[in-house]
């Protein structure tokens, strides 16, 4: 089974981050205040960021070593990515945003929208599907590609309790039934006690290793 | 107005002007708006020069560099037999460089609004960068593009300066909607004069409305 593994310092103006923590397969939550570099290590991993030193790598992939100068584009790392907004194509309809992570397949994107109970959405206007829709759509197109990790950037924050908790639910099926290294950044206490197989904790300019 | 060559004229070479500039236009907006340096920012500068330009200053240069007896003119004749001034093709030219730089103008505004992190998502599911460009920034960028391509159409259609100096005033070959209107006036013919003119104000108007009221409407 392979791992992720993050060591890696990142500077962006006015902001330090150094990060150094492996995730197995199941989630990995990455809690702290506001401000203490989460979501830019999830950059950094995605390779919208580059990290200034480091490494990370996923097994025996490696996505990037600054000191060596590697950078692999984000298109070649193989990502699944659900934010908390979800960032969906609004000009095009669910299934086609779906298909779109996986080269056009029609039929695995229709699989996927299935398993996370979304097909009936398939064809209708993204625009104006619910918050819960959305995230159902952003998972489907995560995952359909059978990425080598998982990041998921306050995926609950803007829905109500019990569409939260369904889709705490669905995250849990799927990232135990697909054997996937997922990382969770969250702000909300009930994430980290529902989900958390292990916890990442972020303090503002430092980090300290993961515990169980 | 006894002959509708010229508006006829007119139609047909900012409808290709339209097209070139509305082709190249997109694409030079693209790359400056994706390439960030100070020497995307002089590119930026030259091809917005049009703008400013009085058309007939616009025109001289374009005369001068495209005569026959300047390199790109030579070579012009030299492919295609026959020079490249004073003809249609031309007033294409001319109308084209006018239209081009409005263009530029609304597409890259409108390509460097799109949301970066929305390019971004594309990039990590995996869409290669054409396909970021055509499935994600362009369509989401195509209400500037559209009002861009309006203005450069109006602009094509309406200009005078450049393209009399660039093609002349050939009445039956080269005489476009607003040079004709110039010449009408010259010699007194009012009733061309009113009517050119009621066509090209028309246009103009119905152009405005469309970029007003379909491109730059809010989502």
């Amino acid at each position: 089974m392979s791992t992720l593994e993050v060591a890696i310092r990142v500077v962006v103006p006015e902001f330090v981050v150094e990060a150094a923590f492996s995730a197995p397969a199941g989630i990995t939550v990455l809690a702290g205040p506001s401000g203490s570099g989460k979501s830019l290590t999830l950059a950094a991993i995605a390779g919208t960021v580059r990290p200034n030193r480091g490494r990370i790598r996923i097994g025996e992939t490696l996505l990037a070593d600054a000191e060596h100068g590697v950078h692999v584009r984000s298109q070649e790392r193989r990502l699944g990515v659900v934010y908390q907004h979800a960032g969906l194509l609004e000009h095009r309809s669910p299934i086609d945003n779906v298909r779109l992570a996986v080269g056009g397949d029609v039929v695995a994107a229709g699989e996927m929208l299935e398993r996370v109970g979304a097909s009936h959405l398939r064809t209708k206007r993204t625009k104006t599907l619910s918050g819960g829709e959305r995230q159902r759509v952003a998972l489907a197109r995560a995952l359909v590609g059978s990425p080598a990790a998982l990041l998921l950037d306050e995926p609950f924050s803007s829905l109500d309790t019990p569409t939260r908790e369904d889709l705490r639910r669905l995250v849990r099926e799927l990232v135990t039934e697909r054997r996937l290294i997922a990382l969770l950044v969250t702000h909300d206490a009930q994430d980290v006690s529902a989900l958390a197989d292990r916890v990442v904790e972020y303090e503002p300019g430092r980090t300290v290793a993961a515990s169980e | 107005m006894s002959d509708w060559f010229p508006f006829w004229l007119s139609l047909r070479v900012s409808v290709i002007a339209t097209v070139i500039s509305g082709v190249l236009g997109v694409a030079i907006a693209y790359l400056l708006a994706k390439w960030r340096s100070r020497l995307a920012s002089l590119v930026e500068v030259v091809f917005t020069l049009p703008i400013v330009l009085p058309p007939t200053v616009l025109g001289y240069y374009l005369l001068t560099s495209l005569g026959s007896r300047s390199v790109l003119g030579g070579v012009w004749e030299a492919t295609f037999g026959a020079p490249l001034v004073f003809t249609q093709t031309g007033a294409v030219v001319a109308a084209t460089v006018s239209a081009l730089p409005f263009v530029i103008r609304a597409a890259r505004a409108a390509i460097s609004n799109v949301d970066p992190r929305t390019e971004e998502m594309a990039r990590v599911i995996g869409l290669p960068e054409w396909k970021v460009a055509r499935v994600v920034t362009l369509p989401l960028a195509a209400r500037g593009i559209g009002a861009g391509i309006a203005l450069g159409f109006a602009r094509a259609l309406g200009d005078f300066g450049a393209t009399v100096m660039v093609a002349g005033n050939i009445p039956g070959q080269t005489q476009t909607l607003p040079v004709a209107v110039y010449d009408a006036v010259q010699s007194g013919d009012g009733d061309t004069a009113r009517t050119g003119s009621l066509v090209l104000g028309a246009v103009a108007v119905v152009v405005l409305l469309v970029v007003t009221q379909v491109f730059a409407r809010r989502r």
